[in-house]
């Protein structure tokens, strides 16, 4: 008798502190299913092309959740595609900050030189990603032509004879 | 599980993006790999390079018309322009409907002077393309500039960079001819306007370069001596002038040149000491038209006399390719110690028309009246027709040239009353080409040597041999020299005259 008033005892413990140790996370649900819908909402409204809904959408989930870097380059993206460039170039800034070898904010920040014509800012991100991808002919490729269109023969030489095996 | 949720979308977005980034990324093909290397290297000057490069990408691609052409501009770059007209004829090959490279191909003869050729191609595009005006208006103008009939070949050109406003061709062209008329500031205005369009334009800057230089003050010092005896003595005169001359260009349509000259006359054992200093300008309102005179100061020492003798010519350029000229000059007559120590003037007035007849003969006539101090006048005319061998940058031409006048009076002189020759000759003419050997620019054509002989008969049945040989030489870019040597040699007549020049310009 006292050995099952025991095992009673023990189960009826386990379930009150199970009980009292999820009690604390019923509030949070509520937000985790804001981020779920924000970031679904926001993905959906790019698809849609309504790119303005899809950044207010970001933007509300990285105000909760400042360190989501993937979102973070989406809304980058969004922004380029809104035609809103410098405000992308601080979302890929932002990103390279705490990832400095981030290769698709790097490729962002080259969508968003191009878009706005800033030549210097083209170059910088083509020469980190050809440090960062070496093998990528195709980017050095375009740093090449970059440099050369630019006047900058000597340095575009210089990656020219990696493409040609020189 | 919701955050599990949003962890999964996360790495489904990095990896969608990475499918579409991968997407994106394309390898680049073999041929603009080649096509890029081949104009950095011709960037870099590395034209060996460059030509190797577009080889191994025309290689890949044999049909590639356009890296063919760019093969061809840079072996017309790097002087080898035989190479270029086969690689700008394949390329037209391959593009048969592509007008301007038709074009190109034509001029691409020009600039390897194979200027009938070129006509010839102009022609055939223009049957093709049929009442195509930019290219009926390269043509005329091209064909008329070769010709050296720069009044027509701008017309037609000025018509055709309305046309075309970016034209390169035409506009170096119309450069050519504002230099070849003496109008360097116009040439520098549509050189800028080329470079504007095109800064590569290795010619243009250097026709710029070189026009600027033309404006500067010129400095040119001068010595030449002069022996001409025979005629029974009637004409016997030996001199040396040596001579200082300063040149400004004050616009377009005015210089002028500030000289002095020191004659020493022999006569026998005597000799006589002149001083002269002249004024000489060029009113160039317009290409066509040119009024060019000089005004000279003489003093002779010992005679204790004093002379002024004039001159001016004026020359009209008609659109029907004749050239109209009128002069007169007042000069003392050096012929012979009697017209020196006497003092005799003459006042010469004379009027020619020139033209050409097709593509290969030029002519002149020219008719002259010339009235004398010791009242005595002289009717004369001239007749000279060429025949072209040759073209520029080589010239040879046979000339002839049938000359006659009358006195009105025996004098001291050597004055018959009435006097011809008929002279044939053959002359050549090689241009070197400034500063590199293969830019022949209208600002720099004084790398040059020209050869002449020439057999006369006079109306007596005398015959004469002449030959001339001159040279022309840029030392440095700001230093010229020149040597030029004349003799002639019969039963009657000798003569010899030989001058040297060196200019400077600051």
């Amino acid at each position: 008798m006292n050995k099952r008033v025991v095992q009673w005892t023990v189960i009826l413990a386990v379930a009150l502190i199970g009980t009292a140790v999820a009690v604390p996370a019923y509030p949070q649900e509520p937000q985790m299913d804001e981020n779920f819908l924000l970031l679904m909402g926001a993905r959906n409204a790019t698809k849609m092309g309504n790119h303005n809904l899809a950044i207010i959408r970001y933007r509300r989930l990285l105000e909760g959740s400042p360190t989501l870097y993937d979102a973070r380059r989406e809304l980058g993206w969004a922004l380029i595609a809104a035609g809103r460039i410098s405000e992308a170039e601080e979302q890929f800034q932002s990103v390279l900050h705490a990832h400095p070898r981030d290769t698709e904010s790097w490729k962002g920040l080259l969508e968003a030189g191009r878009k706005s014509g800033k030549r210097n800012e083209i170059v910088q991100a083509l020469e980190r990603l050809v440090e960062l991808e070496p093998k990528r002919r195709d980017l050095r490729m375009q740093l090449a032509l970059e440099l050369h269109n630019r006047g900058r023969f000597a340095e575009a030489e210089q990656h020219i004879a990696v493409l040609l095996g020189e | 599980m919701c955050h599990r949720l949003i962890i999964c979308l996360l790495i489904w977005g990095a990896v969608d993006t990475w499918a579409a980034a991968a997407a994106r990324a394309q390898e680049p093909d073999e041929r603009s790999v080649w096509l890029l290397a081949a104009r950095n290297a011709r960037k870099l000057g590395a034209y060996e390079q460059a030509i190797a490069r577009y080889r191994a990408a025309i290689n890949l691609d044999p049909t590639q018309w356009d890296a063919i052409a760019e093969l061809g501009w840079l072996l017309v770059e790097t002087g080898r322009t035989a190479d270029a007209l086969e690689q700008f004829e394949a390329a037209a090959a391959l593009a048969p409907d592509n007008l301007a490279l038709q074009r190109n191909t034509a001029r691409a003869y020009g600039w390897a002077f194979q200027y009938e050729r070129a006509l010839a191609e102009f022609d055939s595009i223009l049957n093709r393309f049929s009442g195509n005006t930019a290219t009926t208006l390269e043509r005329d103008g091209k064909e008329a500039l070769w010709l050296g009939q720069l009044r027509r070949a701008e017309a037609a050109f000025e018509r055709l960079v309305e046309l075309e406003p970016q034209n390169s061709e035409v506009l170096f062209d119309l450069g050519q001819i504002a230099a070849r008329q003496e109008r360097p500031a116009e040439a520098q205005a549509l050189y800028r306007r080329l470079l504007a369009a095109a800064p590569g334009h290795r010619q243009a800057a250097l026709g710029l370069q070189l026009s600027e230089r033309l404006q500067r003050p010129l400095l040119a010092l001068n010595y030449a001596f002069t022996d001409q005896q025979g005629y029974d003595g009637k004409r016997s005169i030996r001199y040396g002038l040596a001579g200082a001359e300063g040149r400004w260009y004050v616009s377009d349509e005015l210089s002028a040149r500030l000289g002095y000259q020191n004659a020493q006359f022999h006569f026998g054992r005597d000799s006589l000491l002149a001083h002269l200093g002249t004024l000489k300008f060029g009113y160039r309102p317009y290409g066509y038209l040119r009024l060019d005179g000089f005004m000279t100061a003489l003093h002779y020492d010992h005679l204790g006399r004093d002379r002024v003798n004039v001159g001016a010519s004026l020359s009209y350029d008609t659109l029907s390719d004749l050239t109209l000229r009128a002069n007169f000059e007042r000069r003392d007559l050096w012929e012979n110690r009697t017209t020196v120590l006497d003092g005799i003037t003459v006042n010469r007035l004379a009027a020619s028309v020139s033209g050409a007849l097709g593509r290969r003969i030029d002519w002149t006539i020219e008719g002259n009246y010339a009235n004398y101090s010791d009242d005595n006048t002289r009717i004369g005319g001239e007749l000279q027709a060429s025949y072209r061998l040759l073209w520029f940058p080589r010239a040879l031409r046979l000339l002839y040239r049938g000359n006659a006048f009358g006195f009105q009076r025996e004098r001291s002189y050597f004055s018959p009353g009435a006097y011809a020759t008929n002279t044939v000759a053959v002359e050549f003419q090689y241009w070197f080409g400034y500063p590199t050997k293969e830019d022949y620019l209208a600002e720099a054509p004084r790398n040059t040597y020209a050869i002449y002989y020439g057999i006369s008969i006079d109306s007596n049945g005398k015959p004469f041999n002449e030959a001339r040989g001159r040279l022309t030489y840029a030392l440095v870019p700001k230093l010229d020299v020149g040597l030029s040597l004349k003799m002639i040699r019969s039963t009657v007549y000798d003569e010899w005259s030989a001058e040297g020049l060196i200019s400077y310009t600051f």
